[in-house]
């Protein structure tokens, strides 16, 4: 393709000049933003990806943790086993429930210890270690 | 700063406190929970009656015996349930205005010896005997005899129907007011008194509402007790398992809805 000649060159150059469309700008200026917006989004999943590369090493013992005990039994509250057992329970509650009628704690208070207690004395067979009905 | 960047930095931030281990983090109530044993501990008394006896107030009748220990001093004098202390080495109970500190005076001062004047359905009572040598929870402060009860220490099992709880009294004493999740303890026998925190999530409004009833009538009668052995340099994890088939209207009314479990042990040497 030859180059054109100077006398075109400057018949082009003397053209009017087209009006562009009102909306042009608009429409040029929206797709700069979401083009803005999108690199933007990128980033910052780029930062999570790289937070949650960098955190795994620090999450994988506790994982670990939360995993294996999910399978492990739970050692729940179970009355005392055996005469022995029972009568170390009851000696620590009454110690506790004196310990509390001591500092004059109310009836509400001591209450939960006292239900512990009944609780305890269904195995032990001695008719003088039960509590008064109208303790509380 | 970005809002991109802030996320990272909160999810950063997150993730090392997550992996942070639990028996690290240290609470802020815990010289008062220390401060708590320590009272506990010097106000025990070295012998004991082996009853519980009632001196809240004075009562010019005598103190009430409310229940007396199986294999106890009391038991072994013959003490029951029911009589009333009149004096006790000497120390009247009948006539103190201060019966609590009338008795603990008897108690340690005879060197375990006891001479007892009760009443028994208005009949007078002379016993004697010898008292109980009590295990002093001192060890409390001796690192290589002492564990701890925690609350809120490591990630509650929800999905076992278990739930962050609260330590309302340790061996009949009240726990700190202010917020403290892990106390130090001898090794040996304690009596926790326990509240639940069951989250509400897991109720439909019918259960929430009747738990609230209940709550609000029976105020402290609403926490559970339970003894619990503690060996040294262990930390016991305290929670409230709700029962899923004890949520009827009168199991909440029993207050039998939950229980306290230990749901985990962990190895915790005292400092």
């Amino acid at each position: 393709m030859t180059e054109p000649s100077t006398q075109v060159r400057n018949e082009l150059h003397a053209l009017p000049g087209i009006p562009l469309p009102e909306a042009l700008w608009q429409r040029v200026d929206s797709g700069r933003r979401q083009k803005m917006r999108r690199r933007k989004i990128l980033a910052g999943f780029a930062s999570l990806v790289l937070v949650a590369v960098m955190a795994t090493p620090l999450l994988v013992p506790l994982l670990a943790d939360f995993a294996g005990r999910q399978g492990e039994p739970l050692v729940a509250y179970q009355p005392a086993n055996g005469p022995h057992d029972i009568q170390a329970d009851l000696h620590a509650l009454d110690q506790a429930l004196q310990v509390a009628y001591d500092r004059g704690a109310s009836d509400a208070e001591v209450a939960p210890m006292w239900v512990a207690r009944e609780a305890l004395l269904t195995g032990v067979q001695s008719p003088r270690a039960a509590p008064r009905r109208n303790r509380i | 700063m970005p809002l991109h960047s802030r996320i990272a930095w909160l999810l950063l931030g997150t993730c090392l406190y997550m992996a942070a281990p639990a028996h690290a983090a240290q609470p802020a109530g815990l010289p008062a929970a220390s401060a708590l044993q320590a009272a506990a501990s010097s106000s025990l008394a070295r012998y004991g009656l082996g009853a519980v006896v009632d001196v809240r107030q004075a009562n010019p009748n005598g103190a009430a015996v409310l229940a007396v220990t199986p294999g106890g001093a009391a038991d072994r004098m013959g003490l029951q349930a029911g009589d009333r202390l009149l004096a006790i080495n000497g120390h009247r109970l009948d006539s103190t205005s201060k019966p609590s500190s009338t008795l603990e005076v008897a108690l340690q001062e005879s060197n375990g010896e006891l001479q007892v004047e009760a009443s028994r359905d208005g009949r007078p009572l002379a016993l004697s005997g010898r008292a109980d040598a009590l295990r002093l929870a001192a060890t409390s402060g001796n690192p290589a005899s002492c564990g701890y009860v925690s609350t809120r220490a490591g990630v509650v099992p929800r999905t076992q129907q278990i739930f962050h709880a609260d330590i309302t009294q340790i061996d009949g004493r009240s726990t700190p007011l202010e917020p403290s999740y892990r106390h130090r303890v001898g090794a040996g026998k304690h009596v926790l008194v326990v509240r639940e925190f069951i989250d509400p999530n897991y109720l439909n409004s019918a259960q929430i509402h009747q738990i609230a009833k209940m709550k609000k009538f029976a105020f402290a009668r609403a926490y559970k007790s339970f003894v619990i052995d503690v060996k040294p340099g262990m930390s016991y994890r305290i929670g409230a398992r709700l029962l899923k088939d004890k949520l009827d209207t009168q199991s909440i009314r029993d207050n039998a809805y939950w229980e306290p479990v230990v749901w985990q042990e962990v190895a915790e040497a005292c400092p």
